[in-house]
């Protein structure tokens, strides 16, 4: 049995504004208002946990802009942010949902 | 725009410099990552003209240092970090500046290594010397009978003051009040501090009517005052008892001095009978004319009229203090030299290999600069240790043979130091000729049997893939003994991070 993953209420918010679909770095800060030191080393752990998974945009998404990296929550972080949900009721209402998931 | 734009570089360089703490393995991608975010958001605040957008990029830039302390700190395991630090050679280098350190600590901060290198604590000491008698026998040169002292203080032909000491090396009992000393104390004669031209930093020196007290006069070093006695300022006037005599405390002396070694503490004031019947040390200062060819001349012509003794030869010396304080540092500095030849012809003979003559000019500077700062930590080490911990080379005549202890000392600082230099070739043989880190994964090749064709040996691997060495086994005249390969960029997939920690 896999030992449960405790989330603090930071990086709980983090991994809900992904799934709500803010994917990338900066518009992740844009929507918790964390700062880019706060938000950064938080992606690396959760990724380092497997609870995100980081890809680079293709080409053709990023046109004439350099490519973005992009994170999206994987199986484990869905089920360990439910737990975090139930541990933190206030995160919805923090992380709103994108209008355009993805963007 | 042009402050905009300026805003933009500002952002670029910040990212450009906190990318240096990242990893070098991961810093391109971790630095595009942050360009492409920072190159959206720019281009998302030119459309929306948003003008406070560009102040808020370079605040949120200066956080990729904290990204970044988190790549260097927590993105590698704690163990293969501290391996690998292990075999970098700035490991190598804090672990010898520790050791000299330690030595530092546990010798007083190299109280004997200060009163050798530093300029003697006396008043104008080139024209103070010692005078010892030569060819009487020849590991106790200095044996000068008392009588001959009273003879040179009334000519007064060569010398303006002579004083006359025994020493004994080995610590007396001093106890003042309820406090305990165990501490090394030398006799001298009242004259000897104007001899040397020192004043006491509380208190006085001795005068010629302390003879007449039924209490002698004791004079204390200042670490002595401060360790034993705590620095009393009251000290002063005190009666101490120094192996059951009683002595009077009548000053103490300033930091610095030091006489006969840095090890003696206390000054008593010997009474001129005790004196009578026993061979001293000699210490005088020089009439400002008076050279030390001279001198000799001088002083053996007054004893001859005195005493009708000839002297046959050179029977007399008279030896600077300066050169005699640092004569065991030119015994050592030779001892040194004669190391570092067999070190250069070990370098010279092509035995050790050591270095690619291709090499990169930097790479050249790096390997030597490595090898000259560890041998001269080593030499350090050993001098440092050789000077304070072993039995003390004598520099002022002390009445007692100091032959053996002089060569003792000299004997573990040769052999040390060729022990320290072998060590330092080897070390420095057991490294990457690139980035100078241990050598690791020692494999072994070949079978004894088999020459013709083959070698066998060990080789190792540089832990960051710039090369492998082959160390022989065998000397075959068609070998180089140790032969260095260097490998191009092709193998880094082999010595990537999840390999290492994979082979341990």
């Amino acid at each position: 049995m896999e030992t449960p993953v405790n989330l603090s209420h930071t990086s709980a918010l983090i991994l809900q504004t992904i799934s709500h679909g803010y994917r990338y770095g900066f518009d992740i800060m844009d929507v918790t208002g964390l700062p880019s030191g706060t938000v950064y080393p938080a992606l690396r752990r959760l990724e380092r946990d497997q609870l995100i998974q980081s890809k680079w945009e293709s080409e053709a998404v990023a046109q004439d802009r350099p490519q973005r990296k992009y994170y999206r929550v994987t199986r484990l972080g869905n089920e360990v942010l439910q737990n975090a949900v139930k541990r933190y009721p206030l995160l919805e209402r923090l992380a709103p949902e994108a209008k355009t998931p993805g963007r | 725009m042009k402050p905009r734009l300026n805003i933009l570089r500002q952002c670029r360089m910040i990212l450009r410099v906190a990318s240096w703490i990242v990893p070098r393995h991961e810093r391109a991608e971790w630095r595009h990552e942050w360009e492409a975010e920072l190159a959206f958001a720019w281009q998302r605040a030119e459309e929306k003209g948003q003008p406070y957008a560009a102040t808020r990029l370079r605040c949120q830039c200066w956080g990729a240092f904290l990204d970044a302390a988190w790549h260097r700190c927590n993105r590698e395991p704690a163990r293969p970090t501290g391996k690998h630090w292990l075999q970098r050679p700035t490991s190598a280098l804090v672990a010898l500046a520790g050791a000299l350190a330690l030595l530092a600590l546990a010798s007083g901060n190299f109280t004997r290594m200060r009163s050798i290198l530093l300029k003697p604590p006396y008043f104008d000491p080139q024209h103070i010397v010692t005078i010892s008698r030569t060819g009487v026998i020849s590991s106790a040169e200095w044996v000068i009978p008392y009588s001959w002292v009273g003879i040179w203080r009334k000519q007064k032909r060569a010398l303006e003051g002579v004083a006359a000491y025994t020493w004994k090396p080995h610590a007396t009992d001093v106890t003042i009040g309820r406090r305990h000393a165990h501490i090394a104390s030398v006799r001298v004669e009242d004259d000897l501090f104007h001899v040397f031209g020192v004043r006491a930093l509380m208190g006085r020196t001795f005068r010629p009517s302390d003879a007449q007290d039924s209490r002698i006069g004791l004079l204390l070093s200042y670490s002595a005052w401060r360790r034993y006695f705590s620095g009393d300022p009251n000290i002063l006037g005190k009666v101490a008892t120094i192996d059951s005599h009683q002595a009077r405390i009548i000053g103490i002396l300033p930091e610095r001095f030091w006489f006969p070694s840095a090890d003696v503490d206390a000054w008593q004031l010997a009474d001129p009978d005790s004196f009578s019947s026993e061979v001293v040390g000699v210490v005088a200062r020089l009439r400002p004319e008076m050279s030390e060819q001279g001198a000799v001349g001088a002083l053996e012509r007054d004893i001859f009229n005195m005493t009708g003794e000839p002297f046959w030869g050179r029977a007399l010396e008279v030896w600077s203090v300066q050169e005699r304080i640092r004569q065991p540092l030119i015994s050592y500095a030779g001892a040194f030299c004669i190391s570092l030849l067999i070190m250069f012809a070990a370098l010279w003979s092509g035995r050790l290999n050591l270095y690619p003559r291709n090499a990169k000019v930097m790479s050249a500077c790096r390997w030597w600069t490595f090898l000259a700062m560890k041998s001269s930590l080593l030499i350090s080490i050993l001098l440092a240790a050789v000077i304070e911990f072993t039995p003390e080379p004598y520099v002022f005549p002390s009445g007692s043979t100091t032959f053996v202890t002089e060569s003792l000392s000299l004997w573990i600082f040769s052999v040390g130091c060729v022990f320290m230099l072998w060590w330092s070739l080897h070390d420095q043989q057991a490294r990457c000729r690139i980035c100078l880190r241990r050598l690791v994964l020692p494999a072994h090749i070949g079978r004894s049997g088999c020459l013709l064709l083959g070698w066998v040996g060990t080789e190792l691997a540089c832990p960051a893939g710039h090369g492998l060495l082959h160390v022989t086994e065998t000397d075959v005249c068609w070998l180089d003994p140790a032969r260095w390969t260097e490998l191009d960029e092709s193998w880094d997939s082999l010595f990537s991070e999840k390999t290492s920690e994979v082979l341990g």
